[in-house]
């Protein structure tokens, strides 16, 4: 094997058991979203500290479980096809799984064993006051599980800048700083697809101190050493951390989309020094917009509202940015529409449509009507599967295809399961925007008074979206099962 | 040994672990087929909730559209002249970019009251009758009391404190429309006014997650505004 063959074979392996991984996890989570909201419209039932721990290990499990690490792991993938140099270390890459994989353990057992039900964000002093719904060992186990989750995000972050310094790119460069001044001739040193990559392991490692530092506060008051957190700092910093670990999700899938249209077109993407700019605004506000979350604390200062409306407004021109270079190098290149290709194309609109209903979750005079409600489950569904995983399966489909050699078992399907997927969670998301808009609260076992229609409705979306995941799976696996038979 | 080997452990721990919890949270959770609750149903809109709708509905429309558009054109060769308008759009796109969000930030910041309360709500110094509320998992509590009464025209100052973790104060009229929502925040009071425009009945639901108890914290018809 020469030199070159076989780093891209290890970076393909790792990609490959990271993305197997998330997708397992992703299957068991996006099982708990269908059974919670059968639940709501009273087919079955549950005892509420039960849907409240399915709910807490859904947003945990689907979210930094599945989405984030499967945006980790295929990230190995694109940057040595880009670099074409080998990672910094395949050791920290494996440690950072092994880390991961711990914290998911830790997770699943404060959950659905200790009936840990904070939700995703646990609110301080939530995990402290859970009125007899779980005991405190359960809060040590599932701070204990995120914590390992940090630092394996840590780990993988800076895994990620390593390798891009160590194929011989600048830091600074690589956030964006180089298309400040006009481009050069010959162009700019730094590849734009390593860009958003870089943007993102910066943002989550600065985000993630201060959130570890609240992680420990919990810890001591779990052990029963301190008592007296503040509540609103504490829901400040951890939407300081809660914000920009989105954008490890979507920062990643900006960057595999830039990856494939290069790679389908076969072209440079358009507008490269736009982009560049775009993403540096990224680096510089993506860490102080989490406040835009805490809109309706009335007692946080004036000026952070109205400067947290300024600055997410900021930071859609990257999300812009993207869409216009994307969609306009596809428009003016030839290519061919196989199945990454659509994948591709669904989740640009997805990416349109989360980003625009995004606007008014930001801007103060609307969120007084939508926030905590469904709404907002409506948007982060629609970013998280319409936009990031079908980006997400497009470029899983690149890989599997580079990995086992051979084409997909049966396209065909791999097409009906796509449309299942899309045709579904646009159908479901959809019912959560009206649920949304007239009222519906979030985070809550039964439907508001009113609204239980649209949970029925929603019901038929979420099996076709389930089935389509499944048929997806089937034709990954059996497309992994030929290529080893092929050997 | 190949990493996808040498996790298949791991994986199948983790499907298995899972999977056992999730059956174990059934049988402890009295899982079962339920009645069904019916499926209620009203159109509740007013100026804001009617923009919302269109909002969404309508980029779900242009995106269909555009889907069409474009998976007609996609494929085909492009001419000089299109190469050149699309690429050529660069520094005009950010121009605009930035133009049409300046000009929409400031506008959404500077003209909410056209129907909302907007920056207004951050007012805590307004003048108005004070109305202590008290919630706690999983009531409120108005002035010491389960229900109060009201009247129009006033402007009040609801004073919202919690005794145990974070809860969120969400006005409802009869018609289950939003009025208004704050957050309430252990050992941060917070000052939250509004004036009733219309006699009737309005309930008061929590609007943040509180534990197993959450979805009980509606209280229909405590206010009653005469
Ligand atoms: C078929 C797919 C899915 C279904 C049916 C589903 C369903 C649900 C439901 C019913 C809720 C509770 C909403 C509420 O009443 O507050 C929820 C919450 C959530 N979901 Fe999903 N979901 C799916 C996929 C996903 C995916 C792929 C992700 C992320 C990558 C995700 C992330 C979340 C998060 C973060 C929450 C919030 C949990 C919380 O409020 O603490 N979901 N989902
Ligand atoms: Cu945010
Ligand atoms: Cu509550």
């Amino acid at each position: 094997m020469t030199e070159k063959k076989q780093h891209l074979e290890e970076a393909k392996e790792l990609s490959m058991g990271y993305f197997l991984t998330g997708m397992v996890i992703l299957l068991i989570a996006t099982l708990l979203g269908f059974l919670k909201r059968l639940s709501q419209t009273g087919i079955i039932e549950f005892r509420a500290t039960s849907w409240y721990t399915l709910m807490t290990l859904h947003g945990m499990a689907a979210f930094v479980g599945g989405g984030v690490f499967l945006c980790m792991g295929l990230t190995w993938y694109v940057l040595v096809n880009v670099l074409d140099k080998p990672l910094h270390s395949t050791k920290l890459v494996k440690l950072g799984y092994y880390i991961f994989m711990t914290g998911v353990a830790l997770i699943v057992i404060a959950t659905l064993f200790g009936n840990y039900a904070a939700s995703w964000v646990f609110l301080h002093p939530l995990s402290f006051e859970a009125a007899g719904a779980w005991d405190n060992w359960a809060v040590i186990v599932w701070v204990l599980g995120v914590i390992c989750a940090g630092v394996a995000i840590l780990i993988v972050e800076f895994e990620v800048l390593l390798t891009i310094k160590s194929a011989g790119y600048s830091i600074i460069n690589a956030v964006g700083v180089e298309a400040l001044a006009p481009e050069p001739e010959g162009g700019y040193k730094t590849p734009v697809v390593l860009v958003p990559f870089a943007v993102n392991a910066v943002g989550m490692i600065i985000a993630t101190i201060p959130f570890a530092g609240l992680l420990i506060a919990f810890l001591l008051q779990g052990f029963g050493l301190v008592s007296n957190i503040d509540a609103l700092l504490a829901k400040n910093i951890l939407w300081w951390f809660g914000h920009p670990v989105v954008y490890a999700l979507l920062f990643p899938s900006a960057g595999f989309g830039y990856y494939m249209v290069e790679r389908l077109t076969g072209g440079k993407i358009i507008g490269e020094r736009l982009t560049k700019i775009a993403w540096f605004v990224a680096v510089a506000v993506q860490n102080i917009i989490g406040s835009h979350h805490v809109y309706q604390d009335l007692v946080n200062p004036l000026p952070v509202h109205v400067s947290q409306q300024i600055l997410t407004y900021a930071i859609t021109i990257p999300s812009l940015a993207s869409l216009y270079v994307i969609i306009g190098t596809l428009y003016l290149r030839k290519f061919e529409w196989d199945i990454s290709a659509k994948f591709l194309f669904l989740s640009i609109l997805g990416w349109i449509l989360a980003g625009l209903s995004g606007v008014v979750n930001a801007t103060i005079f609307w969120n007084v009507y939508i926030h905590n409600t469904l709404w907002i489950v409506a948007h982060f569904h629609a970013m998280a599967i319409l936009n990031i995983m079908m980006m997400l399966a497009a470029i899983s489909y690149f890989l599997i295809r580079d990995y086992t050699g051979t084409e997909l078992y049966n396209e065909k399907l791999a097409r009906i399961g796509m449309w299942h997927i899309y045709i579904g969670v646009m159908g479901f998301v959809h019912m959560w925007f009206i649920q949304g808009i007239m009222g519906g609260i979030r985070r809550s076992m039964t439907s508001t008074p009113n609204l239980g229609l649209y949970t029925w409705l929603s019901i038929p979306f979420a099996l076709a979206a389930l089935i389509g995941f499944w048929l997806s799976v089937f034709v990954i696996l059996k497309t992994i099962q030929n290529g080893k038979q092929n050997e | 040994m190949a990493f996808t080997k040498e996790i298949k452990p791991v994986i199948l721990g983790t499907l298995v672990v899972g999977v056992i919890g999730l059956v174990v949270n059934l049988v402890r959770g009295d899982f079962g087929f339920g009645s069904g609750i019916k499926a209620d149903h009203a159109w509740n809109f007013d100026l804001p909730r009617a923009f919302l709708f269109i909002w969404e509905f309508f980029w779900l429309a242009a995106v269909i559209v555009f889907f069409f558009k474009f998976t007609k054109n996609a494929t085909s060769e492009k001419d000089e002249k299109t190469f050149e308008k699309i690429e050529g759009f660069e520094p005009k796109f950010f121009k605009i970019m930035i133009s049409i969000l300046v000009f929409a930030g400031i506008l959404t910041l500077l003209v909410p009251a056209f129907f909302g309360p907007g920056l207004s709500q951050y007012n805590t110094d307004n003048e108005g009758i004070v109305v202590n509320v008290v919630a706690s998992q999983y009531t409120f509590t108005f002035n010491g009391s389960t229900t109060i009464e009201l009247q129009v025209g006033v402007n009040y100052i609801f004073n919202l404190t919690t005794t145990d973790t974070t809860h969120g104060f969400g006005l409802y009229d009869t018609n289950g429309i939003l009025l208004i929502q704050a957050q309430i925040v252990p050992g941060h009071p917070t000052n939250l006014s509004y004036t009733f425009e219309e006699t009737g009945l309005y309930s008061v639901y929590c609007m943040e997650y509180c534990s197993a108890g959450h979805h009980a914290m509606r209280m229909n018809d405590v206010i009653t505004v005469v």
